[in-house]
């Protein structure tokens, strides 16, 4: 697991993640830290696994696997990177081996790609510009689908849970460099399909 | 020559472009990013790029996650104590495994090992068996005919019978090495290594027929 880093990082981590605050509390024997985390944690990884693996259910399956596998490494767990950036590479790890799974579930109904053009839809005054703003949201959706695993993985995890390219570098077991590139690929695919939409 | 400058041209425009991205995620140091803010106040199209970059990041952020389920922290802690009540049930039912592994292990390596040995002091190891020595895939080559073994005699059988019985292959199969490499393991760990074993031996058995083939051919051949 993570360690072996030099002490200053280490030390400072403990006093500014408040996450890794709350992981070497429950490492000390402090249960409720172990909920505190999983309180704070579990809707992103949710929101997370579920663009990736898209299935609701699996991916709820995949937050309570991440969440044993944290209970399970307490006494492991040295804070050498953020707390989230740890359990995010724990979800990703999982995710990718739910990925190769012969017979992983590949779409869900429960949350389908129409919702998000729902939601941002509504937002729109006419009833012209919400259905054209929720097509454009089903096909971003559609082609965010499409995207390969880890240009979407980077995508997520910067655009919308904000990990810096050095995060998600951890989180995917890379390097800033190729994070920077991933990131970049997917989000000009996007844009170049809501482009197309939009002319 | 004009394909090369497209190809320039065209990884100039990626690297802006995925710059553009960096600056977008506030990931440009500050004298890189103070520098191409400017060209994009000076070129609208680097502009709208940019917006355009800010168009999905808004679309992606509005993607309806689904909630997390009101009993999953309930369901979570079912299996931790699941999970640590599978391993309790382990360590209590370790004895007994080790007994069976320990069993089945000695069976399957004695045999083998008894019909390695077998095979080899048919078969003896004089000049006229080393093309089939060469055929021999390696674990059977090494356990049955160690390497730089001299033409047996019947005066070195015994000796030759312990060396074999010795060679890395055959030792492998010995039960007390293995059951002391195993104290530590889990009953799953166990159990795959078992699997493990015997698709070995099988192999093991399977490298012995074709020995045994080998040998008969060799002896047709020496009869012609």
């Amino acid at each position: 697991m993570f360690s072996g880093l030099a002490f200053p990082a280490e030390a400072s981590l403990r006093e500014i993640d408040p996450d890794a605050q709350l992981m070497l509390a429950f490492q000390a024997g402090d249960v409720s830290a172990f909920e505190k985390l999983f309180e704070r944690w579990a809707q992103p990884l949710l929101r997370y696994l579920e663009r990736i693996v898209r299935d609701a259910a699996t991916a709820e399956e995949l937050v309570q696997e991440a969440f044993l596998r944290v209970h399970r490494a307490r006494a492991r767990y040295v804070p050498e990177a953020k707390f989230s950036t740890w359990l995010y590479r724990i979800a990703t790890n999982l995710a990718f081996n739910e990925l190769r799974r012969p017979r992983s579930r590949s779409h869900h109904a429960s949350i389908d790609d129409e919702t998000t053009g729902i939601q941002l839809a509504a937002r729109e005054s006419s009833p012209e510009a919400r259905a054209h703003a929720r097509l454009l949201g089903e096909e971003v959706e559609r082609e965010m689908a499409e995207l390969p695993e880890r240009q979407r993985m980077a995508l997520w995890l910067s655009a919308v849970e904000g990990l810096s390219y050095a995060e998600v570098a951890e989180a995917l077991e890379t390097s800033e460099k190729s994070v920077k590139s991933l990131v970049h690929r997917g989000r000009a695919r996007l844009a170049e399909r809501l482009l197309d939409l939009e002319v | 020559m004009q394909r090369d400058h497209d190809e320039r041209r065209r990884d100039a425009q990626t690297e802006l472009d995925e710059a553009l991205s960096a600056l977008h995620d506030a990931e440009l140091s500050e004298e890189q990013a103070a520098a191409l803010r400017a060209r994009v106040d000076a070129e609208p199209a680097l502009a709208r790029r940019l917006d355009r970059f800010d168009a999905v990041d808004r679309r992606l952020r509005a993607h309806a996650a689904p909630e997390v389920s009101g009993d999953l922290f309930a369901r979570l802690q079912r299996r931790i104590e699941k999970d640590r009540s599978g391993s309790h049930g382990s360590a209590r039912l370790r004895t007994p495994a080790r007994r069976l592994l320990g069993a089945r292990l000695g069976l399957a390596g004695g045999l083998a090992a008894a019909a390695a040995l077998t095979l080899y002091l048919a078969l003896g190891s004089g000049p006229g068996n080393d093309p089939a020595r060469e055929a021999m895939p390696g674990l059977v080559k090494s356990a049955i005919v160690p390497e730089g073994s001299p033409p047996s005699s019947a005066e070195t059988v015994v000796a030759e019978r312990e060396a074999v019985a010795s060679a890395p292959g055959i030792a492998a199969l010995r039960v007390p090495a293995l059951d002391a490499e195993w104290a530590a393991a889990s009953d799953e760990e166990v159990a795959i290594a078992m699997q493990y074993q015997v698709l070995a031996d099988l192999e093991l058995i399977r490298d012995l027929e074709m020995l045994e083939l080998l040998a008969a051919l060799e002896e047709v051949g020496s009869r012609g």
